[in-house]
């Protein structure tokens, strides 16, 4: 019974193929039944539970926002227009371009932001490069899952230090290397949805290349106490070797004629370079906000947050009192887009790329793009929360680590992760969820509690890309709204392979050191 | 006339729903802390009726 709200969304979703908004609101009403029926739930614990998950939406849902408005001032400027012409001059290979965005630009994105941003950001640009909707949405998703835990300036890994109380230069390692080793399999599944076999043939050498390089840099730097780097140092290296290897004779087409300068200057007589601002504008904000740390202590001083009581099921299942999600108002991810978003669009106006008038135009785009999507995620947040408070969620986790041997265990804990981010959308709350769960298996069954944790994060981060709540966001921003179930199903494939790629490496491991 | 409004109103009807489903469960919250156990119970019914018109609305 606790896996049935789960399993009433993915059938609706996969198998009927209802929109997200449309699942989660009887994903809701089924994790209900089940909490009152089956795991005593009272009604204070659903209603805490309810506005818990609104305030996590909410803080989920200022990134979606100001992530779609910065999209569509870019577009209304022409930018994704000119780096759809622009990239093709750089190279005309396909699956170069398709190995640049979908695999390292959207990895570095999630290195300097994530919550969802890269795919937005990334997807639609796939698209303009002539990728079909589907294909932009599964390639963005499962090219940037490898950066996730180090991502997001580390948010996931640090989560996991807080709940074990494990040192972080303990648990990097293993984490670093599982996810390295997760980095090469992304990129290949990347050039196999974009190109075909004939690709990954292709993006053989640059995979293993640039994902080596990637792997390693953020190896390094998660090794040697930057974890907050990882996967942005990794990005930056990864995207340079690609920018690199793109040069190469070998990866120009032969149909391309014109030299990148040409390109960029053919498009409506607007520089490519000034169409990038709003993009270049959010690297250098977040860089100053998070790195500079002055800058963050100053804009980090107002936050808002509410505190709940405790709350128990009549089985014992005891939520402790606290407060629920904290957010920054002036630090938050979402404010940073905010700011790139009214810088941009001043610039854009006083150069004329933006004509007098457009801004009703974009903010009615961004209106009909958000709301199914934020519907979809308050409910499925909403079914997340319930299942979390009404003691199912750890249920879940208890029966799977029971229900495996010694041997195999290593290759089950990927596994774990992975289902709790599927089933709250996020990395870090599947550590929260799982971490210490995993952490106290190991030592039962006598386990590398180092190997098994890292497998747990590796394996939320790469399971947090195929979650509801993410795909949903990755489909608004190119026209799928409401079609999420198509390219989940999709996606659930290819993300087997790569969270089955962390397993195998797991239990190569255990059984090899 | 159900699928006349749910054709016509469908955006109109969806940006309502959001706006329900934020504050609504802030309602619940305060009306719990206040101690007004009816009006939580009241407030959370809707909240179940707007997660029925959207699954109405599709």
């Amino acid at each position: 019974m606790a896996l049935s709200p789960v399993v009433v969304v993915v059938v609706l979703m996969l198998a009927f193929r209802w929109g997200g908004s449309r699942a989660g609101a009887v994903g809701w009403f089924a994790a209900i039944l089940a909490a009152v029926l089956f795991f005593s739930a009272g009604f204070d614990l659903l209603a805490v539970a309810q506005v818990k998950a609104v305030l996590l939406s909410l803080d989920v849902l200022f990134i979606i926002w100001t992530a779609l408005l910065l999209f569509n001032i870019a577009q209304e400027a022409g930018a994704i227009r000119m780096i759809g012409r622009a990239l093709p001059a750089l190279t005309g290979d396909r699956v170069m371009q398709s190995l640049l965005i979908g695999w390292l630009m959207v990895s570095f994105l999630q290195g300097m932001g994530g919550f969802g941003v890269p795919v937005a950001v990334c997807a639609p640009l796939l698209v303009g490069l002539g990728f079909s909707p589907v294909q932009a949405v599964a390639m963005a998703s499962i090219g940037h899952g490898w950066a996730v835990s180090f991502g997001s300036l580390a948010t996931s890994f640090q989560t996991l230090i807080a709940v074990t109380g494990l040192p972080g230069e303990a648990l990097a390692p293993m984490a670093a290397l599982l996810l390295g080793i997760a980095c090469l399999p992304s990129g290949l599944l990347v050039a196999l949805i974009g190109n075909g076999w004939k690709g990954v043939r292709r993006a053989f050498f640059p995979v293993l290349l640039i994902g080596s390089v990637m792997g390693i840099v953020q190896y390094l730097l998660a090794v040697n106490g930057m974890w907050t780097l990882g996967a942005t140092g990794a990005g930056i290296v990864g995207l340079a070797v690609g920018f690199g290897l793109a040069r190469l004779p070998a990866y120009q087409a032969q149909d391309v004629k014109s030299p990148r300068s040409e390109a960029a200057q053919t498009n409506e007589g607007k520089s490519l370079w000034l169409s990038l601002l709003a993009y270049g504008l959010l690297v250098v904000l977040a860089f100053v906000v998070n790195l500079i740390q002055p800058v963050d202590a100053f804009i980090s001083r107002v936050s808002v947050t509410l505190n709940f009581p405790a709350v128990s099921t009549a089985y014992g299942w005891v939520t402790e009192a606290g407060p629920g999600r904290v957010i920054n108002l002036f630090g938050h991810p979402g404010a940073i887009l905010l700011y790139t978003c009214v810088i941009s669009y001043i610039i854009y106006r006083r150069v004329g790329y933006i004509e007098k008038g457009s801004l009703k135009r974009i903010l009615g785009r961004v209106v009909k793009s958000g709301v199914n999507s934020s519907l979809g995620i308050l409910a499925m947040v909403g079914v997340a929360s319930i299942m979390l408070h009404s003691g199912m969620t750890t249920l879940l986790a208890q029966g799977l680590s029971v229900s495996f041997s010694r041997g195999l265990y290593p290759a089950v804990a990927p596994f774990i992760g992975a289902l709790g981010a599927f089933i709250t959308g996020s990395n870090n709350n599947s550590n929260v969820l799982f971490a210490l769960l995993q952490e106290q298996a190991a030592q039962i069954m006598n386990l590398d509690v180092m190997l098994i944790l890292g497998a747990q994060t590796a394996g939320g981060a790469l399971g947090s890309v195929l979650a509801p709540a993410k795909v949903i966001v990755g489909c608004s921003t190119v026209g799928l709204a409401g079609e999420e179930g198509a390219v989940m199903r999709k996606l659930l494939v290819y993300g087997l392979v790569t969270v089955g790629s962390v397993a195998l490496a797991a239990l190569l491991i255990h059984h090899l050191f | 006339m159900a699928e006349c409004v749910k054709e016509h109103m469908k955006p109109a009807l969806r940006l309502v729903l959001l706006a329900l489903q934020i504050l609504l469960p802030f309602g619940l919250f305060f009306a719990m802390r206040a101690g007004v156990q009816a009006l939580a119970v009241v407030i959370f019914v809707l909240l179940g009726v707007s997660m029925l018109v959207l699954v109405w609305l599709g």
